[in-house]
């Protein structure tokens, strides 16, 4: 079954972030700057602009980089949203870099979880994934869960969970269930799979 | 409702193969479904007899989550897994059916069986003479029995009571009658059958009746009169019938003659009355002079007590007076029973009408719970006919054959007295001369075991005891697995195999009314015998009356 991308991925203006670092498994990347201070949610899908193909991510942890010779935040005592007009130069030095771990990709119009071949390209473009993009995504018996338990551990696996719950109807999220736990027997993962299905609400 | 059930997953062939359900919950699955796995290479019968469900410490963890009932729905077929285990009863390849001798390959599918696939394993019915006997679970397949193999040899419809015995027996003498109605029309070479059924509840005789005594239907003499005789041990008995029976019967009083009546006719009795060894020996000892004391030595032991005690004294010892005493004590409800007369004895018209292919019930009415007289009687009839038959030369040929049809069976084929009662000795000796028993009870375990052993088909409703299910299920192949559907069986299910069915199967028995409506109306299209023959036989029969 050959799929196309519902997202505007190719639009510079759409993109969240930017590669810093990739491996097979995971990817770095760094939120570009936008006049408001944004958040990417942890369990969150993203998906990243590789040119021939793409490398489906979710986002598993976050921290801050600080470009200079400071290696941490002082105190400022003013709201974020301050920080832009009143010190200018810091806003320069400081991004927040998140860490997403790599689930899948998308290659010729089809989508291949877990078993996936390519790595993300470094300062390749970090895009939001469409929501329709990832019911596709998901048409499949999802078999990437162990990945981000291994990269995240259980809580990661749960936010992406909390996450799908907000994208996903009842009975999509259901099915979605009915696969994770199937994919995750066959992984040998039988206690998180439990885990995961009784502590969902 | 889908077909499929699962796959195979394991198991040995003495314990069963082993099928992991899939997209099915085990509460859809009962013991005693048949099912069917298609193997690499063969296609296999199977029937459930266990349902496994041993998720156990993940069915508490999910007790304790969140959203339970969801999370029971998303684990439900990998995490909480069930299991089914089944008896292989017979595999095909390509044209070949035979009994299983392996089992079936890893993953092989398993599904509820289509009617074309049961056909090919029980074969099909053609109302000549494969009759259906029931339906096999879940389908509604009717599995046929080869009714010219069955009254081939004994045959054994066992359970516990109210589970339908007398539904089945009733069906089963129908088929006989009709089948024997078809070879007496051929140019078949087989011998028609006759039946000869104790009927201790008039339930063959009169009416059939659910265990609360609520009439149901019409018994297999009711449905077909014209093919039956009824001796009623009971004498309300006979108008009630022809008042009934819309089609004319000849019902009569059964009546045993007192000067008939042997030694053997009551020393039969001596375990049910109480009778020692040694007051057995003394009646044979002393016939000839308890016949110089009244009409007949019978008379005259029941009439013990009155005679003068030197009459007495002159003809018997102290220690035989007593003893004759006692028996005459215990024989005390002799006295009562109008069937045991002086004048005629209906005993030898009854054996003409077997002789002549009419089936006879010898029903008993109110007394049917008279365990005395129906022993006294079955015992009585049984003896004449076999002295009828042994008397014959072997080369005379066969006739007819006789289909015996004894409920209580135990009380005349227990180890105990199966060497001297007739009903035994018929069993043992007279098979070859085409007289086979269908044996009725409610205890098989406490039938001896060489007759079992003389039992081809086996027709197994609900028991709970230990020592009857064994018995019942012995000489099946592997009988250790059938165990716990003899155990689980409803009212007029039975576990059936032997020779007359292909392959085991566990049946719900025809629905009895539609189906002896349907045996009725092949009967008249068919067999149905001319008006004028018939009624000349009837006016025969009477005048002979």
């Amino acid at each position: 079954m050959s799929f196309k991308l519902h997202g505007e991925y190719g639009l510079m203006e759409k993109a969240i972030g930017e590669v810093m670092a990739s491996t097979f498994k995971r990817f770095e990347f760094e939120l570009h700057r936008e006049k408001t201070v944004e958040t990417i949610e942890r369990g969150a899908f993203t998906i990243v602009d590789n040119g021939a193909y793409y490398v489906v991510g979710v986002v598993t942890d976050t921290k801050l980089v600080i470009a200079g010779s400071s290696t941490r935040p002082s105190r400022l005592k003013i709201a974020p949203t301050e920080i832009d007009h009143a010190l200018p130069d810091l806003k320069d030095r400081t991004y927040n870099s998140y860490d997403a771990t790599i689930v899948g990709e998308f290659v010729q119009g089809r989508y291949l979880q877990a078993d996936h071949l390519h790595h993300a390209l470094v300062h390749a473009q970090v895009y939001s994934m469409d929501v329709e993009d990832i019911r596709e995504f998901l048409g499949q018996p999802c078999d990437y869960l162990h990945l981000l338990y291994e990269n995240g551990g259980v809580d990661c696996v749960l936010s992406h969970l909390i996450y799908l719950k907000n994208v996903l109807n009842h009975s999509e999220l259901a099915q979605f269930l009915s696969g994770v736990v199937r994919m995750l027997h066959i992984r040998g993962f039988d206690e998180l799979s439990l885990m995961v299905v009784s502590l969902i609400e | 409702m889908s077909n499929k059930v699962g796959f195979t997953i394991g198991g040995t062939y003495s314990n069963g193969v082993l099928v992991k359900l899939d997209g099915k919950s085990h509460e859809e699955i009962e013991i005693g479904h048949s099912l069917i796995v298609k193997g690499t290479q063969r296609t296999y019968l199977m029937i459930t007899n266990d349902i496994i469900a041993d998720s156990d410490e993940t069915a508490s963890v999910v007790n304790m989550s969140r959203k339970p009932m969801f999370a029971k729905e998303m684990i439900a077929d990998t995490l909480l897994s069930s299991k089914i285990n089944c008896i292989p009863i017979a595999s095909s390849a390509t044209q070949e059916v035979e009994d299983a001798r392996t089992i079936p390959d890893y993953l092989s599918e398993c599904y509820l069986p289509t009617p074309e696939e049961a056909w090919t394993f029980y074969g099909a019915c053609n109302m000549e003479d494969r009759y259906p006997l029931g339906t096999i679970k879940p389908l509604d397949f009717k599995v046929p029995i080869d009714v010219d193999t069955l009254i081939q040899n004994s045959f054994g419809i066992f359970g516990k009571s109210g589970t339908g015995k007398s539904v089945l027996g009733n069906l089963i003498a129908a088929y006989i009658v009709l089948y024997s109605n078809r070879i007496k029309n051929s140019q078949l070479v087989s011998i028609p059958s006759v039946l000869l059924i104790f009927d201790m509840h008039s339930e063959y005789g009169l009416k059939l009746k659910t265990p609360t005594q609520q009439v149901l239907a019409p018994g297999v003499a009711e449905t077909f009169p014209e093919e039956f005789r009824v001796y009623c041990v009971d004498p309300e008995l006979v108008d009630e019938i022809d008042k009934e029976f819309r089609r004319g019967v000849l019902a009569s009083e059964l009546k045993i003659q007192k000067k008939n009546i042997e030694v053997e006719d009551v020393v039969v009795l001596s375990e049910l009355l109480n009778i020692s060894g040694i007051g057995a020996l003394n009646l044979y000892a002393v016939k000839n002079r308890l016949e110089e004391l009244d009409k007949t030595w019978f008379d005259a032991l029941l009439n013990f007590d009155n005679f003068d005690y030197k009459v007495l004294k002159s003809k018997f010892d102290m220690q035989v007076i007593t003893s004759l005493r006692a028996f005459s004590r215990r024989l005390e409800p002799f006295k009562h029973f109008s069937q045991i007369t002086d004048e005629n004895d209906t005993c030898q018209e009854l054996i003409n009408d077997l002789k002549e292919n009419r089936n006879v019930v010898v029903t008993f009415g109110r007394y049917g719970d008279s365990e005395i007289l129906y022993m006294f009687v079955v015992n009585y009839i049984s003896r004449r006919l076999r002295e009828e038959y042994v008397s014959k030369g072997i080369t005379e040929g066969t006739k007819n054959r006789i289909v015996i049809f004894v409920e209580e069976a135990h009380k005349f084929l227990n180890p105990e007295v199966r060497g001297s009662s007739p009903l035994g000795l018929i069993a043992r000796e007279l098979r070859k001369r085409g007289i086979v028993l269908c044996v009725i009870d409610q205890t098989p375990s406490q039938i001896d075991e060489n007759v079992l052993g003389m039992v081809w088909n086996f027709f197994i409703g609900a028991t709970s005891i230990d020592r009857d299910v064994e018995v019942s299920t012995r000489t099946l192949k592997l009988p250790k697995l059938f165990k716990p559907l003899v155990t689980s069986l409803r009212r007029q299910e039975f576990l059936t195999y032997g020779s007359a069915i292909r392959f085991p199967a566990v049946v719900k028995v025809m629905e009895y009314s539609s189906q002896m409506g349907e045996l009725r109306r092949i009967y008249e299209s068919k067999y149905k015998p001319d008006f004028k023959e018939y009624s000349k036989s009837l006016t025969k029969a009477l005048d002979s009356d």
